[in-house]
C-alpha cells in the first residue's frame, strides 16, 4: 500500500510540479512566519525577531531545497533534463551524431542479425513439446567404412521390441507419389512412417484420426493424412474430405485425417503422410535407408540410450535372416554400432561452428565499431574539456559529470541500436526472401524477445563501453590543469592523446585479427566461401 | 533559552511526530513548538528534517496532511495521524520502551 502511495504520490508531484513547489514553499514559509512570531511575542521587535529566526532556523532556501528534493521523482527529473541536455547536445552537432550512429547501427545491426540467425537455428528447441528427449536413430558401421548408417526396418522392429530407454520409437521416409483422380494428376511431397511417429511429436490431428497400429497393417484398407495446407489448396478445407479416397501411386486411400497447419516435419513440405505397411515375416537384414526417430524416457541420457542399442543390435541377426546373396557374417563383419543424435543436432547438423565463429568475427567488428565512436566522443570531450572543469570548480559532482557523459553515449547506443535493429530486421526479411538452400530451419529465423533482448543488451554495452572511456579520461577533475590547459597557457599534455593511442593501437590489433581469421578459416566470409549458402 | 539542545536522538524524530499528532492534528510549526516545549527544549528540531520527515510518513501512509485557516485566519498545512500511523506509533512505543529499559538495567549494573 505504500509502495502504491510511494508511486501515485510522485507521480502527482511530476505531473504538478509547480503546485507542489509552490505547497513546499508556504509551508517552509509559515514555518519561518510562526518561529519569528513567537520570538516577538517575546517582546523582540520585528525585524530583530525576523533576523533571529533567520540565525535560529538556517537559509529558507536551503530548508526549501532539502524538503523539495525528497522523494525519487527528483532522481527521474533530474535524470530526464540530463537526457534533454544530452539530446540538445547531440543535436547540435548532426555530423558527428550521424556518423557515429551510423557506424554504431551497422554494427549492432550485423550482430543482431547474425544473433537471431543462432537464436532461430541452434538455440531455440524444436517445436515440439519436450523436444530434448527426441533421438535420430543413426548407426555407425566402421567395417564397412560408413560413418552415418540409417534405419533398416528390421532394426526398428528389435528396437520397438527389446528398447528399455524410448518411450516410443518410429521409422520414416519421404518420397514422392504421384495423385491422380483429382483436378490435375501431381507430384506431391509424401512422408511415410509408422503409426507412432505424430504421438512421437504430441501432434493431434486438427481434423479426423491420427493412424493407429492397423493402418500399420499390409493387409488393412490403405488410408491418408492430409497436411493443411494441401487439404485448403486441394480440397478447399472442406472438411467433408473425411472418408474421400484419393489415388495415391495408383492406389485408393482413405483420408482419415488432417494435420494442423502449425505441423512442420524438419524442413521438409510434406502433402500427405501415408503408413509405412512392412510385413514382417518377410523384413530380411539390411535395407537401410529409412530414418528413425525416438522419444526418451524422462531423464535418460543419450550415453545411456547408446549402450541399450549397442545392447538390441546383436539381437538383429538372430530375429531376422539375411536377404539373399548375403551371409550373417557380412553384417557381424560390418561391426554396426549405435551413433544416436539429438533431433535437432540432426536436422542442425555441422553449421554450429560456422555460425558462431561468423559470430565472433562479427562481435569483432562491433567492437571496431566501438572503437570509432569512442575516438569521436574522445574527440568531443577533448572540445568541452573546459567546460567541463569550470563545472567541477563551480561544484558540479564526479558523479553528475560523469552520468551526463555516461547518459549521452548510452544514449547514442541505443539509438544507434534501435537503428541497427531496423537494419537487422531488413536483413534478414532479404535472408528469408532468398531461401538459402543450405540453412536448416530458416523459417525459424526472426526477431523475437531474445533477440530483443540481446540488441537492447549490446546496445547498452556498447554505449556504457564507449562511454566510460571519457568518463575515465575527464569526469576526473584535474582543475587547474584543465583550467590553464584550456587557455592554451600550456603546452598539449602527453596524457590527453594516450587515450587515442591506445585506442588506435587496440584496432590496428583488432583488424590483424580478423586478416587471420580470414585466411585460416575457410568457413569466413572471404573472396571464395565454401558455403555460399550462409553468406 | 540558553539550556544546552540536542539534536533529535538518531531514529526517533518520526517516532515523536506520531506521538505529537496523536493528540490532535497540527501544523509543522506547532509540532516543533510542543517537542521542544515537552522534552523542556533538550530536543532541537530542524525545521528541514522535520517538513522531509511529514513528505516521508505522509508516503508510508502514516499521515494525511490539509491545508486549513489557522486561529489567526492564516493558512497552513495540518498533519494528522492515519489508522497506520496509529499502529506504527504502538510498534515504535514498544520497541522505544524495550531499548530505553535495557539500556537503563545496563547502565545500572556498569555502576
Amino acid at each position: 500500500m505504500s509502495l502504491w502511495r510511494q508511486i501515485t504520490r510522485g507521480l502527482r508531484v511530476l505531473a504538478h510540479r509547480a503546485a507542489a513547489d509552490s505547497d513546499v514553499t508556504d509551508e517552509v514559509q509559515h514555518y519561518f512566519e510562526q518561529t519569528a512570531a513567537a520570538l516577538e511575542a517575546k517582546g523582540l521587535s520585528p525585524g530583530e525577531a525576523r533576523r533571529a529566526a533567520g540565525i535560529e532556523l538556517g537559509n529558507v532556501t536551503v530548508v526549501r531545497e532539502q524538503v523539495r528534493s525528497y522523494g525519487w521523482e527528483n532522481m527521474v527529473e533530474t535524470i530526464f533534463s540530463d537526457l534533454r541536455y544530452a539530446v540538445r547536445r547531440l543535436c547540435q552537432r548532426p555530423g558527428f551524431t550521424a556518423v557515429s550512429l551510423l557506424t554504431l547501427a551497422l554494427g549492432i545491426g550485423a550482430t543482431t542479425a547474425i544473433f537471431s540467425v543462432i537464436n532461430g537455428v541452434l538455440l531455440k528447441p524444436l517445436p515440439y513439446p519436450h523436444a530434448e528427449q527426441l533421438v535420430a536413430l543413426w548407426q555407425t558401421a566402421p567395417g564397412v567404412n560408413i560413418k552415418d548408417l540409417n534405419l533398416s526396418p528390421s532394426l526398428y522392429f528389435v528396437y520397438t521390441d527389446e528398447n528399455r530407454v524410448f518411450q516410443d520409437v518410429s521409422i520414416w521416409t519421404d518420397a514422392t507419389s504421384s495423385i491422380t483422380g483429382l483436378a490435375e494428376p501431381e507430384e506431391v511431397p509424401v512422408l511415410l512412417t509408422t503409426n507412432r511417429l505424430l504421438p512421437i511429436l504430441a501432434v493431434q490431428p486438427a481434423l479426423g484420426r491420427a493412424f493407429t497400429a492397423s493402418d500399420d497393417d499390409p493387409t488393412s484398407a490403405r488410408t491418408v493424412m492430409l497436411s493443411d495446407g494441401y487439404w485448403k489448396s486441394r480440397f478447399g478445407g472442406d472438411r467433408s474430405v473425411l472418408g474421400r479416397r484419393i489415388l495415391v501411386d495408383g492406389n485408393a486411400c482413405e483420408v482419415i485425417g488432417v494435420l494442423p497447419p502449425s505441423f512442420r516435419f524438419k524442413d521438409r513440405k510434406i502433402s500427405l503422410i501415408l503408413p509405412l505397411r512392412f510385413n514382417r515375416s518377410e523384413t530380411r537384414l539390411g535395407n537401410f535407408s529409412f530414418q528413425g526417430l525416438a522419444r526418451l524416457k524422462p531423464g535418460v541420457t543419450l550415453e545411456q540410450a547408446n549402450t541399450d542399442i549397442g545392447r538390441m543390435l546383436p539381437m538383429a541377426s538372430e530375429k531376422f535372416p539375411p536377404p539373399g546373396g548375403y551371409s550373417k557374417k557380412m553384417f557381424d563383419d560390418a561391426r554396426i554400432g549405435p551413433a544416436l543424435k539429438w533431433a535437432k543436432d540432426d536436422l542442425v547438423g555441422d553449421i554450429g561452428d560456422t555460425l558462431w565463429v561468423l559470430m565472433g568475427t562479427i562481435g569483432i567488428v562491433l567492437l571496431i565499431a566501438c572503437a570509432n565512436v569512442a575516438n569521436l566522443l574522445l574527440v568531443r570531450a577533448d572540445g568541452r574539456h573546459q567546460e567541463l572543469a569550470v563545472r567541477a570548480a563551480l561544484g558540479a559532482g564526479y558523479g553528475r559529470i560523469a552520468r551526463e557523459l555516461l547518459l549521452e553515449s548510452v544514449l547514442l547506443g541505443v539509438t544507434g541500436g534501435a537503428l541497427g535493429l531496423g537494419l537487422a530486421y531488413g536483413g534478414l526479411r532479404l535472408l528469408a526472401a532468398s531461401e538459402l538452400p543450405n540453412l536448416p530451419r530458416i523459417y525459424n529465423i526472426g526477431i523475437d524477445p531474445r533477440v530483443l533482448a540481446f540488441a537492447l543488451g549490446i546496445s547498452l554495452a556498447a554505449g556504457l563501453g564507449f562511454g566510460l572511456i571519457p568518463v575515465w579520461k575527464y569526469a576526473r577533475p584535474h582543475l587547474a590543469n584543465a583550467l590553464r590547459s584550456g587557455g592554451r597557457s600550456l603546452s598539449r599534455s602527453k596524457e590527453r592523446n594516450r587515450a587515442r593511442s591506445i585506442l588506435v593501437v587496440a584496432q590496428g590489433a583488432r583488424v590483424d585479427l580478423i586478416g587471420q581469421l580470414r585466411s585460416d578459416d575457410p568457413h569466413l566470409p572471404g573472396p571464395a566461401p565454401r558455403r555460399p549458402g550462409i553468406l | 533559552m540558553e539550556q544546552q539542545n540536542t539534536d533529535i536522538i538518531q531514529g526517533t524524530l518520526d517516532m515523536l511526530i506520531l506521538k505529537t499528532l496523536s493528540l490532535e492534528p497540527m501544523h509543522g510549526f506547532g509540532i516543533a513548538r510542543r517537542i521542544e516545549q515537552v522534552s523542556r527544549g533538550v530536543f532541537k528540531i530542524n525545521p528541514g528534517s522535520l517538513l522531509t520527515a511529514f513528505q516521508r510518513l505522509e508516503r508510508l501512509g502514516w499521515l494525511d496532511s490539509e491545508w486549513r485557516q489557522t486561529d489567526n485566519s492564516r493558512r497552513a498545512k495540518f498533519y494528522s495521524l492515519t489508522r497506520a500511523g496509529r499502529k506504527q506509533l504502538e510498534v515504535e512505543t514498544a520497541d522505544w520502551n524495550r531499548r530505553a529499559s535495557a539500556i537503563a538495567r545496563l547502565l545500572k549494573a556498569e555502576a
